[in-house]
């Protein structure tokens, strides 16, 4: 008989305890909940300071970059992509193909940096050389240069808007365009294979023409250079040969410049390659292209070992708010910036601490700011016991890292007209 | 009807094994929340889980000798000689809470192993039991709020209490003379009353929990008489009294703070202290007529005020309960032989609460109907107790209406026998 009800009494139990505990809004009056409290200190001041790299890897971005523009703060940036292109696929041509015009055609991926206002000049030169890597490299950087020769084989100018104009047409030399159009209907040679064609037609470099130009444009490299002629049987029949970006070596690569002389920016060189925010207007500059990066490093953190009772960071955050007025439309701020480990020797191969969002205030700019969860990253710098010059270093995600020059100016706690917060949520117990 | 010795033995193994498996069952089983738990000790818990409950746990001058009745230790002594049993009872419960601060009723239920019990009557004037069951309970929970230092802003937390102190008794009941009976329970009132704050903040992406824990443990006596007045052929009355000292438990109060990672920030014993219990007495009636109905009173009270505990908007005041019940046994005749079939139960109850919040002590009131029967073809007895009651008024911050059923096994045998089954 007593087994007779055991599933019975199972049920009941199954459901009667299945279910969640009641919560009844009573109590908190009666609860002591001073044992653990949660603070937030944001008056440990993290040390910013600007790291300079010599040489920064530009090579296969996906973007030509070409143009010059006259920062005040940054100084002349100079920009000029150098590449290659192959020959097209050889097909027979009637015997009345009648050469018309040579043209390198560029679609703009609408970036830029400068004002898109004015007129770009922009100049198309044949290398002197093949492009080649140095023994043991395999990449191209901001510095590579390559020798052109001395007359342009083109150039256009023109106002470019960015969102509007399809394609940039580089009109090129017809001498230089009838070459190819009589190589191509002989079928020279050098048009049978990329090889044979780059040992004669090295490569080209599109660079601005001159330093009137105040805008840097970012091209799609889906270039083209197209060879234009027609045919003439009963009416004229217009027709093109292409040749197409090649790029199967990885030879692409944007040179970009700086002329930093007459700038504040101008203390930056090989022999000084870190400078911190109060040798520089309280503030640290970003602009990865050129080679500069923002530093902010916890040299105090340890002092939070002292409050009492101290137990852990539960969270800590960096809210960095760029120097007011020094970004707009023409100077935009890179829409993305990731913090990296990185340690005294400043390398850049750290990981990715925190990826970071840029919250736009577009009315006052007042509450522009990126924000960082630094939590993890402080909880592991304040076990570090020794002098900590560890540090976030502050740059664009790939492929932005060395294909834009959207430019940042932080200031540290004594700018009056940007800061970085360092908001730290500690948790102590009360004895 | 008949056991060996040897069987015995084999019995003791079982009830142990069922005893720890009940004792454990207990702590995970409730999750009705009780919001004025978090104060004092939590809830005293005033039923007993035994054939008085649907009699509003009325049994102080209350004596069967077929059941375990530990309302007093002395009734104990009356158990049938060589009587050897075990009982376990269960209880349901459904609660409904109104109140000022609820905007909506809320409802809970649950379901728990309240009690244990082996006991024996050990020679024909000494009655024993061991067993466990709760003492008082803490379980609640709620949302709440923790500032966040430094700044103007609070912190969402949740709230969630939990554990109670149980009773491990070792109950001996003594008959001095033909009428008078002494007993005294000796407890080991033990548990743990647990407070946990989460801190989920969708702020601070972190987790942060302080588990607080009071670990209470002493020896606990209470002792009990009973007295037998044989008024006539048809009437017969007995009374009874019970008393505890004032005593001080010992109270561990220790503190665990984790985070979200599970990681454990600390770890330590905060204070060692007292939490101490009055002095309580308690006493009662009961009335029989021709061994059928009997009708029960009793009186018990506490006198909390002495210990002058007081917080923001509560104090702990004398406690005290009236409660009584009248029950009818049927009584059967199997070859000479006398035994009950069933009996049925009613009872009613008030209870002024150890807790005073905002200038009203609490109260607690309802009625209770029970039945019991034993089985003809087993040792088995089943008792059930339905009870209803409402707990704090409609000027009170929460108020409960709940419903309970109480559900008790109670398996007997006879561990020693010459072959005559009954005196």
């Amino acid at each position: 008989m007593y087994f007779k009800y055991t599933p019975l009494l199972l049920g009941l139990i199954i459901f009667l305890t299945s279910c969640e505990k009641t919560k009844v809004q009573f109590g908190q009056q009666y609860v002591d909940d001073s044992y653990t409290n949660i603070i937030l200190v944001d008056t440990l001041t993290p040390e910013l300071s600007t790291v300079y790299y010599d040489s920064i890897a530009t090579s296969g971005t996906g973007t030509i970059l070409s143009g010059f523009y006259n920062d005040n703060t940054f100084g002349k940036i100079t920009a000029k992509s150098f590449f290659e292109v192959a020959p097209p696929t050889l097909n027979d041509l009637a015997s009345n193909a009648t050469y018309d015009s040579l043209v390198l055609m560029l679609v703009p991926d609408k970036s830029y940096y400068g004002d898109t206002n004015s007129v770009s000049r922009l100049s198309v030169y044949q290398l002197q050389n093949q492009m080649g890597f140095p023994a043991g490299q395999t990449q191209f950087y901001n510095t590579t240069d390559f020798a052109t020769e001395p007359v342009a084989l083109g150039s256009v100018s023109r106002i470019i808007s960015p969102n509007q104009t399809d394609t940039v047409h580089i009109r090129l030399s017809d001498i230089k365009g009838k070459e190819l159009f009589d190589l191509y209907k002989n079928k020279d040679y050098v048009m049978q294979s990329a090889d044979n064609f780059l040992n004669y037609f090295k490569g080209l470099q599109v660079s601005p023409s001159s330093a009137n130009m105040n805008v840097v444009y970012g091209f799609h490299d889906s270039l083209i250079m197209r060879l234009h002629y027609h045919e003439t049987n009963l009416y004229t029949e217009n027709k093109h040969i292409d040749f197409n970006y090649y790029n199967n070596l990885s030879t692409q690569f944007n040179q970009v410049h700086a002329d930093r002389s007459g700038t504040p920016l101008s203390i930056f060189n090989s022999a000084n390659k870190e400078v911190v925010s109060t040798s520089a207007n309280n503030s640290a500059y970003i602009q990865t292209l050129t080679g500069l990066m923002a530093k902010v490093s916890f040299p105090t953190i340890r002092s939070l070992l002292l409050k009492p009772d101290y137990l852990k960071i539960l969270r800590a955050e960096l809210i960095i708010k760029p120097v007011k007025n020094s970004y707009n439309s023409i100077t935009p701020l890179p829409p993305n910036l990731y913090a990296m480990s990185t340690s005294r020797a400043n390398e850049i191969s750290g990981s990715v601490i925190s990826a970071g969002s840029l919250t736009v205030d577009p009315l006052f700019n007042e509450n522009t700011n990126y924000f960082y969860d630094i939590t993890s990253y402080l909880q592991q710098q304040i076990l570090v016991t020794e002098t900590n010059k560890n540090g976030l270093l502050f740059l664009p995600p790939n492929p932005a890292y060395s294909s834009r020059l959207n430019r940042a100016i932080i200031g540290d706690k004594k700018n009056t007209q940007g800061s970085i917060q360092l908001k730290i949520y500690y948790v102590s117990i009360n004895q | 009807m008949y056991l060996s010795t040897s069987n015995f033995f084999k019995k003791i193994i079982f009830s142990g094994a069922v005893f720890l498996f009940f004792s454990d069952v207990k702590v995970d089983a409730q999750n009705v929340s009780s919001p004025y738990s978090i104060i004092g000790i939590g809830d005293i818990e005033s039923s007993y889980f035994n054939r008085t409950s649907g009699l509003a746990n009325t049994g102080i001058a209350y004596r069967n000798s077929q059941y375990l009745i530990l309302n007093n230790p002395a009734a104990l002594s009356v158990l049938q000689p060589q009587l050897f049993m075990i009982e376990a009872a269960s209880r349901a419960k459904f609660v409904t809470f109104s109140g000022k601060n609820l905007s909506t009723n809320l409802t809970g239920k649950d379901f728990s192993i309240e009690r244990l019990s082996v006991g024996t009557k050990i020679n024909k004037w000494w009655g024993s039991a061991v067993g466990v069951m709760p003492y008082s309970t803490s379980n609640y929970s709620f949302s709440g709020t923790k500032d966040l230092l430094g700044t103007d802003f609070t912190l969402p937390v949740e709230y969630d209490g939990s554990g109670g102190i149980n009773r491990y008794y070792f109950t001996n009941g003594f008959k001095i003379t033909k009428n008078l009976s002494i007993g005294v329970n000796t407890s080991f009132l033990g548990g743990s009353l647990k407070q946990q704050d989460s801190l989920v903040s969708p702020d601070l992406t972190t987790t942060l929990n302080t588990s607080k824990n009071i670990y209470i443990r002493n020896w606990y006596l209470e002792y009990g008489l009973q007295y037998h007045i044989p008024v006539s052929k048809k009437w017969d009355i007995n009374i009874g009294a019970t008393y505890a000292a004032k005593k001080a438990l010992k109270a561990e109060y220790s503190a665990l703070v984790t985070d979200g990672l599970g990681d454990t920030l600390s770890n330590k014993v905060t204070k060692n202290t007292y939490s101490t219990l009055p002095t309580s007495t308690g006493i009662g009636i009961a009335i029989t007529k021709n061994k059928k109905i009997t009708f029960l009173a009793d009186y018990k009270f506490q006198n909390w005020a002495s210990l002058n505990i007081r917080g923001l908007n509560y104090s702990l005041e004398n406690s005290s309960r009236l409660s009584a019940g009248i029950e009818y046994s049927k009584q059967m005749q199997y070859k000479n032989l006398s035994f009950e079939a069933f009996n049925v139960q009613a009872g009613i109850f008030y209870n002024k609460s150890y807790l005073k919040i905002y200038n009203e002590q609490l109260t607690d009131a309802g009625f209770t109907l029970g039945g019991g029967i034993n089985s003809k073809r087993s040792s088995m007895s089943y008792h059930f107790a339905f009870e209803y009651g409402i707990r704090g008024s409609q000027y009170s911050i929460i108020k409960e209406n709940y419903s309970s059923f109480t559900i008790g096994l109670s398996y007997k045998d006879f561990w020693y026998t010459k072959g005559k089954k009954y005196d």
